[in-house]
């Protein structure tokens, strides 16, 4: 059975596709188009609305309040997903 | 009171806010070329005529290929004038006084037209079509709006696809300014194998398989030409796509930063032209055995309208002097064409008001001021969107310092002692501070409260926007003084009045937020407003 990806135990692959799912669809790109290495702003053409509507929707989805100076710190979309890991880790202690 | 400039600043902090202005490098001398101006289009451009033609007569734009005005930014080396931004500005304000319709031709080629190549081109598409832009043998327009897709540029549908030697495009595309006149369209895209990768790409109007639709019927700007651009398999060469591949996006947003700019700078000229004649007509018609501008309600009328042009020009001259780089007039430039637009807008509308019926009349030329910039407040970005962007902006930044705000407001406050204004200079400023503070308290405020969040919250991101846009504006207006102290003063107190209510609709935002939710969804489940019963 998979784990739900709010779950810190769900598999890293899930959370990875959580991010670039809610990527995709903010922007309306195919997530196969996401790379990892993809910088928000200048590679994805992100800007401070889409990217707090990006981390508004991984908090709700992930039921955590995610801290937004440290939201802000985001680059890429790596930084995403290990921002969502670093979240899961704290809220499960 | 406490003096702002006895208080030593505090040490520097890092801080990402909006860079203040630096000199704009030498350059050709701006007097004769707006006294050419002038003297030509006060005789030559019919705004009112053009208006009821629907369309820029060939004379005209002939007369505007002669005074360069098509090459206001392109370098000497490629045929042009070579002004810098603010440059630019002060002619694109110049123009719009007399033709609005011209502004916007000569204003969209300038800026979203020509600035993607001149940005991002190659040295051989510069050598190719910078010095037919610069002519005005080519004019240009920028094509990213789609039916599906308006401010919300990412959702675009018009898409290319690796064809022999190049790409082919296919798409539809609206409101495209200069449509009929253009020689060179640049259309925003994305690849159609992976619906990312967006392009800026340069397509000649002659290119097969790309067609130009009929002008659309307008409100204003009715001479300027805006149409539909119909793309079916067009085929361009490689080198067409500008800049780095997949980056169109965010290059079709630093366009826009210097688009709004130069459009800011045509809301300085309409309303100027509007607060003219209306300085003209309150001191010639009379009513009641006096000229109506003696009246009490009609000075706060004049007063408000010299206020505003005057905190327009500031705001929009401080932005025409930041260095020239995209990234550096970003912020500020949305804070121009919000504050312009609406300032315009504003300014026209008190013009029709002290004209009284003549002003509703045709050939008085307010009523077509007032028609013409109504758009600005709509097109390069919405400002409802605008707000929204520059309020998460906001509230995600939290570097800005307070000693950047005590900098600028002891530049005030010199400017304000120069100018004369010792002791209510002061007072000036030290509101300015207090409302500074008061804005960055309620940004801590809103991220504290509803962090990420607050991107559902748009009254409060438009809240702590329209108070960051009337401080800002405050502070240009203020450094200005000299040129005319009691309006600077008069400027200062009525942005700083707007800022303070924008941050007090903060206090019952909840309950208005809700209310506001309450109301339009009943409507939209009702599908019908109520019965007018009684």
């Amino acid at each position: 059975m998979n784990l739900p990806v709010t779950s810190l135990h769900a598999a890293a692959s899930d959370r990875r596709r959580l991010v670039i799912e809610t990527i995709a669809e903010i922007l309306e790109l195919q997530p196969d188009t996401v790379r990892l290495e993809a910088r928000l702003r200048e590679d994805l053409g992100m800007d401070s609305l889409t990217s707090l509507e990006l981390l508004s929707s991984l908090s709700r989805t992930l039921k955590v309040d995610l801290e937004m100076e440290e939201a802000m710190e985001i680059s890429t979309v790596a930084d995403t997903i290990r921002f969502v890991d670093n979240h899961l880790e704290r809220a499960h202690g | 009171m406490a003096d702002p400039a006895i208080g030593a600043p505090e040490p520097a902090r890092a801080s990402d806010a909006a860079p203040r202005p630096k000199a704009e490098p030498p350059q050709m001398p701006l007097g004769p070329v707006l006294a050419a101006i002038d003297h030509a289009l006060a005789h030559e451009a019919d705004a009112l005529e053009n208006d009821r033609r629907g369309a820029l007569p060939a004379a005209l734009l002939e007369r505007a290929r002669e005074l360069g005005l098509f090459g206001a930014t392109i370098g000497d080396e490629h045929g042009g004038l070579g002004l810098g931004l603010g440059a630019t500005c002060r002619v694109i304000a110049q123009v719009a006084r007399h033709d609005r319709a011209l502004a916007t031709c000569v204003g969209l080629h300038n800026g979203l037209g020509v600035a993607p190549l001149r940005a991002l081109g190659t040295e051989e598409q510069k050598a190719r079509w910078l010095p037919l832009l610069a002519s005005g043998e080519v004019i240009a327009a920028f094509a990213a709006t789609e039916a599906g897709a308006g401010s919300d540029l990412s959702a675009i549908a018009t898409h290319y696809h690796r064809a022999r030697g190049g790409v082919c495009v296919n798409g539809e595309k609206q409101y495209v300014t200069n449509g009929r006149l253009a020689g060179l369209f640049t259309v925003l895209a994305r690849a159609k194998e992976t619906r990312g990768q967006h392009a800026l790409i340069c397509i000649p109007a002659s290119a097969p398989g790309l067609e130009v639709g009929p002008e659309e019927h307008k409100l204003g700007i009715r001479a300027s030409s805006t149409t539909s651009l119909h793309l079916d398999e067009v085929p361009v060469s490689g080198d067409a796509l500008l800049g780095e591949g997949g980056r169109g996006l965010k290059d079709a947003y630093d366009a826009l930063a210097i688009g709004r700019t130069v459009m800011s700078a045509g809301c300085v000229g309409t309303a100027q032209a509007a607060f003219d004649a209306t300085l003209a007509h309150v001191q010639r018609r009379r009513q009641f055995r006096r000229p109506i501008g003696a009246f009490g309600a009609s000075r706060a009328h004049v007063a408000a309208m010299a206020a505003r042009v005057f905190a327009m020009e500031s705001i929009v001259a401080a932005v025409g002097a930041l260095d020239a780089t995209i990234e550096s007039i970003a912020s500020l430039s949305t804070v121009a064409k919000v504050f312009c637009s609406e300032g315009a807008f504003e300014v026209t509308d008190r013009a029709l008001q002290l004209h009284g019926a003549m002003g509703f009349l045709e050939d008085t030329g307010v009523a077509l001021l007032a028609r013409d910039c109504r758009v600005t407040r709509i097109f390069e970005g919405a400002n409802d969107v605008l707000l929204t962007l520059l309020g998460s902006e906001l509230l995600a930044r939290s570097g800005d310092a307070e000693d950047e705000d005590v900098e600028r407001a002891n530049a005030a406050l010199a400017a304000l002692r120069r100018a004369g204004a010792g002791s209510a200079g002061a007072a000036l400023v030290e509101r300015w501070l207090g409302l500074s503070r008061s804005l960055r308290a309620a940004r801590a405020d809103l991220r504290a409260t509803l962090g990420v969040r607050a991107v559902e919250r748009q009254d409060c991101l438009h809240a702590i926007a329209r108070a960051h846009v009337a401080l800002e504006v405050a502070s240009c207006a203020l450094a200005r003084s000299g040129d005319a102290p009691d309006v600077a003063t008069h400027a200062g107190h009525l942005l700083m009045d707007e800022a303070r209510r924008a941050l007090a609709a903060l206090d019952a935002a909840d309950a208005r937020f809700e209310r506001a939710r309450a109301v339009s969804e009943d409507l939209y489940e009702r599908g019908t407003r109520w019965a007018w019963s009684t």
